[in-house]
């Protein structure tokens, strides 16, 4: 229809430079794995989730990784099946927040959190995940990379409680008052259009 | 057997990788006009795609999963700056006036097309550029067919009236 707007085109694009230097197929890979990787499974946040994630990561750059890690405590498996319409993580506006537990939670930590949960009139649910659903969810996730399930184990991944807010605009005050009681390692806020469920 | 199928698939890949970038890159610099910017946009793409490869390395039509790809990173990326930055309304000067003005008709245009809605842009160059129907350009754009005809009118109106009689007679 408009041949003379190609051959303009064709000579804005004279100037093509060469190609940056580097490996672009393997480039794409770590960054897509990279992508795959924070859709699908992880959370950071804290100090403590970014050290186990780089671990991932390089074993997600490098393929198998020589010595499987005994454990990863902080490794936050993310928020559910993954949902590209979600964004994590937020600062401002949460409509679900994940807190993962410590190593170290004891029972009486846990049932005392509970209860504080149900109890904050800015929540309308609240879910327990034990390590052994974790796992389920995690296994789900990565069932199409062996090598990396095996280097993995339950006893790795936190529990934690997932939580609904009822509006999204009390996530910075949740936040605050649940981040440091005993027993939590990690809060991350999530945000999704389209919840609840 | 798995893990033979996922290296045939990474072997797939690369040889998308080496076939697309090209194109990728070109079209994102007539978007952004600014290779590096294109590069980034492309190496993008390309790892939005191998996050999702084994969904969608039997697609039919990779080039045009790859169309839809780039211009969403594009309009993403555009999205983020307009945060900060104030869209340019206005050409700094007309072509057609000065002596060589058709041998730069080429850079006008490029500043003219700077001046369009992004969505525009992004019909004209994949119209114009890309060669792709009206049908593929609203699949690619998440509109109607009736809308990139429309649009696409109206931005072809609108360089023509940027680039001046130059533009009109060739």
């Amino acid at each position: 229809m408009h041949p003379d707007l190609r051959g303009l085109f064709q000579r804005a694009l004279d100037d093509e430079p060469w190609p940056a230097p580097g490996d672009p197929v393997a480039q794409a890979m770590a960054q897509g794995r990279r992508i795959r990787r924070r859709r699908g499974l992880l959370a950071g946040g804290s100090a403590a989730v970014l050290v186990a994630a780089a671990g991932l990561v390089a074993h997600l750059a490098f393929g198998p990784a020589p010595a499987p890690p005994s454990s990863l405590p902080q490794v936050a498996i993310a928020m559910g099946p993954a949902d590209p319409s979600c964004t994590w993580p937020v600062r401002d506006a949460a409509t679900d927040v994940s807190l993962f537990l410590s190593e170290e939670a004891t029972a009486v930590q846990i049932s005392g959190l509970r209860d504080a949960l149900r109890a904050d009139p800015g929540v309308r649910d609240v879910r327990f995940e034990s390590r052994a659903q974790a796992y389920q969810r995690f296994k789900e996730l990565w069932h199409d990379d062996p090598d990396f399930l095996q280097s993995v184990s339950a006893e790795s991944l936190p529990q934690s409680f997932r939580v609904q807010l009822t509006q999204p605009s009390e996530y910075p005050r949740f936040a605050a008052a649940f981040t440091h009681r005993p027993g939590v390692a990690d809060l991350v806020g999530r945000a999704c259009p389209g919840t609840p469920r | 057997m798995t893990s033979a199928r996922r290296a045939a698939r990474d072997e797939q890949f690369a040889e998308f990788v080496v076939a697309a970038t090209p194109r990728l890159r070109r079209t994102a610099y007539l978007m952004c006009r600014d290779w590096h910017l294109a590069q980034d946009l492309t190496q993008l793409t390309l790892a939005r795609m191998y996050a999702v490869w084994r969904r969608i390395h039997r697609t039919a039509d990779l080039e045009a999963y790859s169309r839809r790809v780039l211009m969403n990173a594009v309009l993403d990326q555009r999205r983020r700056r307009s945060d900060t930055e104030v869209v340019r309304a206005e050409l700094p000067e007309r072509a057609g006036r000065g002596a060589d003005a058709s041998a730069e008709l080429h850079v006008t245009l490029m500043a003219a097309l700077a001046t369009l809605p992004v969505r525009d842009q992004a019909i004209v160059v994949l119209r114009h550029w890309e060669d792709q129907s009206v049908t593929t350009v609203a699949e690619i754009l998440g509109v109607s067919p009736s809308v990139v005809k429309m649009q696409s009118m109206r931005a072809l109106g609108r360089l023509r009236e940027l680039l001046g009689e130059d533009f009109a007679r060739q």
